[in-house]
């Protein structure tokens, strides 16, 4: 892999339309660099939650697991990329689902970028700086929904009001693939249940 | 592996009869608090129930559902004995001294009808709350009648007012203070001479969304016929040294049960413990759950209060700051719990709780970590920090999971300049503010003392890739030279 792909995700963050643009068309865009973008930001996730110092850090220990944290920014990620899939493809997206994945994946880039220097940071602050801290969160969280929006309208050539709304309705989507999932859980259980019941009321009769 | 199983049982059973140690005070006492992260963390007892006192042993008969208590500033307790329309007054050694059961008005003979509050003044002037009478007598130390203060006449009372004195205090400038039944206009004040002058300190409404939904919905015919919101009224009050009046609200899950008045009304509590002083935290809910529920309490002289929760029989008791310092006392029907507690007042380090149900007075005496936790908050509220920090250290001794005490602690350290340390403390008792301040320090002394060195680490070095870059443009410089000068 050369040195360009590695620095190809810090040109598209400072440069969106003409990054995203060649991500798709120019084959600039690898899917192993998506997800190790995913999979640093999972880390820097972890690292954060854990390490962040005292002042600006309000979680507690003892409750923190790593493959929870895990969970909680690789099933989203996966979430979003599937439910915008099967959005757009009803929309008359362009995009396939491993550009999506690839423009998803290239978004995070800030999120990884800022989480550990603030992390480290975080430790030499007092609570009157803190909210330089937060200011910097929140600078990474508007960064990376820029580029998801610039990268879901390029990946799909969408205009600015569609992505716009199309994004909306992916979250709703989110929301719906979850419902089904619990929904179809729940019945398995119930089969599950009944079954054994079954099971039983023969063992126990016959 | 039945030597693992033999060990195994062995410290089971350790545990087991650590848990469950006899205690010889009847009903066994086990203290908790509520540690930063809101779970209730077990704690030593802070209070035992010491004497049960009741009037066949004070040998002036049984009490008949006495409802109030009252310890004036010479150390005299007075039992309002409702039930009996009779109040009794005894010495700190419970010894009664007089029982007044009725009084002299104007040549005329008069008796209380079911009073429930008492209040007696510094200078020993007895008010009670004398509900079904509608008024606040006075009497004098002797039992001789002072005076009556009768319903308050006013423009601003709404229609349908009814007056049923149920508590009251008078602070330094003979103002009184009565708690109505019914009246959620706030505390009913009366000037010295007996005027009424205003209502303080209502609490506010408190409007469910969903309650304010359907009756945004509703017609004007439907809205009448709803239920109003309408505040809360008060159910006890106490006054501080500094005149300050502390009351405490019957309202269900509520987040302000305790407040502290200042004159014009506002509700100036100290809030900076990591809950506002609210009685249980964690609770059931459905319909023998919910919050605490208080019914009394007690203020002392330096600021730290009791609140009498008569719902689970718990008595909470917090610093000025609004710390939850320990929690005793509970519901049952051995010796040291109660049925009905209705009443709370201090007496020196004792603490006194009044039974309605039982007809008698549970005293409770400190245990060492109790005595250790007051002595701390008083050295503390009296500017004493270092003195205040070794009874924290004390108190640390016998738990270690109080979390207070290390805030304690970390304040005096921080006064000591040993920012340090203090960090440490302030971690351990999750104050963010004070280990923020602690840092700050810290920071600044370790700047002064290491800048210079690393100012000069860094000249050094930038002193050296400049030596390196004037010796390798020479090198170059003569190599090019030495290159040119070969053709």
């Amino acid at each position: 892999m050369s040195i360009e792909l590695l620095k190809y995700p810090l040109y598209v963050i400072f440069h969106p339309f003409n990054g995203f643009w060649e991500l798709k068309n120019e084959n600039k865009g690898k899917l192993a660099i998506a997800l190790s973008l995913l999979f640093m930001l999972a880390i820097s996730n972890i690292i954060k939650r854990q390490m962040a110092g005292f002042h600006v850090n309000f979680n507690r220990p003892s409750e923190l697991n790593s493959l929870d944290e895990l969970k909680f920014v690789v099933l989203p990620f996966l979430l979003w990329c599937v439910a915008n899939w099967s959005l757009t493809t009803l929309m008359d997206g362009e995009g396939k689902f491993r550009d999506i994945v690839i423009a998803t994946g290239y978004s995070l880039v800030p999120l990884v970028l800022i989480y550990i220097p603030i992390t480290i940071i975080s430790n030499f602050i007092t609570l009157k700086e803190a909210p330089f801290y937060y200011l910097f969160e929140s600078i990474a969280l508007l960064w990376f929904i820029y580029l998801l929006f610039v990268g879901t309208m390029n990946a799909h050539q969408y205009t600015a009001g569609k992505t716009v709304i199309t994004m909306l309705l992916t979250l709703i989507v989110m929301g719906i693939i979850v419902f089904l999932g619990l929904l179809f859980f729940s019945l398995v259980q119930q089969i599950v249940n009944f079954v054994s019941t079954i099971y039983y009321e023969i063992i126990f009769r016959v | 592996m039945t030597n693992k199983i033999g060990l195994l049982m062995l410290v089971l059973s350790l545990a087991i009869s650590g848990l469950y140690t006899p205690v010889s005070h009847g009903a066994s006492q086990q203290g908790y608090t509520y540690s930063y992260w809101g779970e209730a963390v077990p704690a030593p007892a802070a209070y035992v129930p010491g004497r049960v006192i009741d009037g066949n042993s004070l040998g002036i008969g049984a009490f008949n559902s006495p409802v109030d208590l009252f310890v004036d500033e010479k150390n005299q307790i007075y039992v309002l004995d409702s039930g009996n329309h009779r109040i009794i007054i005894m010495n700190a050694a419970w010894e009664p001294i007089r029982v007044i059961d009725s009084f002299q008005r104007n040549g005329v003979q008069d008796q209380f009808r079911n009073p429930q509050g008492i209040f007696v003044t510094g200078n020993g002037a007895i008010y009670v709350a004398d509900t079904d009478n509608r008024r606040i007598v006075e009497l004098r130390q002797d039992g001789s009648f002072e005076r009556e203060i009768g319903a308050p006449v006013s423009d601003v009372l709404r229609q349908g007012f009814e007056y049923f004195p149920m508590k009251v205090a008078v602070d330094k400038a003979n103002r009184v203070y009565v708690v109505g039944r019914g009246v959620f206009d706030g505390l009913i004040e009366f000037d010295a001479d007996g005027k009424f002058t205003k209502f303080t300190g209502a609490n506010r409404v408190k409007v469910d969304v969903l309650d304010y939904f359907w009756k945004s919905l509703s017609t004007r015919a439907q809205r009448d016929r709803l239920e109003q919101f309408i505040p809360v009224e008060f159910s006890n009050l106490d006054l501080d040294d500094g005149g300050f009046i502390y009351t405490t609200t019957s309202e269900r899950n509520s987040l302000t049960p305790i407040k502290r008045l200042n004159p014009s009304g506002i509700d100036i509590l100290r809030r900076e413990g990591y809950y506002s002083p609210q009685g249980d935290l964690q609770y059931t809910f459905g319909t023998n759950g919910g919050s605490s529920i208080f019914m009394d309490i007690d203020v002392n002289e330096y600021g730290m209060y009791s609140a009498l929760d008569i719902k689970n029989g718990r008595i909470f008791t917090y610093s000025d700051d609004g710390d939850l310092l320990y929690v005793f006392g509970k519901i049952g029907k051995q010796a040291g719990t109660f049925k009905v507690p209705v009443a709370i007042e201090r007496i020196g380090d004792q603490m006194m709780v009044l039974d309605r149900d039982m007809n008698q007075i549970t005293v409770f005496e400190p245990t060492q970590f109790g005595q250790s936790v007051n002595e701390a908050v008083r050295l503390y509220y009296e500017g004493q920090e270092e003195q205040s920090a070794r009874a924290w250290e004390e108190v640390l001794r016998t738990n270690a999971n109080y979390e207070i005490a290390y805030i304690g602690i970390g304040k005096a350290l921080l006064r000591q300049e040993r920012n340090q340390e203090a960090m440490e403390y302030f971690k351990l008792g999750m104050s963010r503010t004070y280990h923020s301040k602690a840092y700050e320090r810290y920071r600044k002394e370790v700047l002064r003392d290491k800048l210079g060195l690393f100012l000069t680490g860094a000249s050094a070095l930038v002193l050296l890739v400049m030596v390196y870059r004037f010796v390798k443009r020479r090198r170059k410089a003569r190599l090019d030279a030495y290159v040119h000068r070969t053709p």
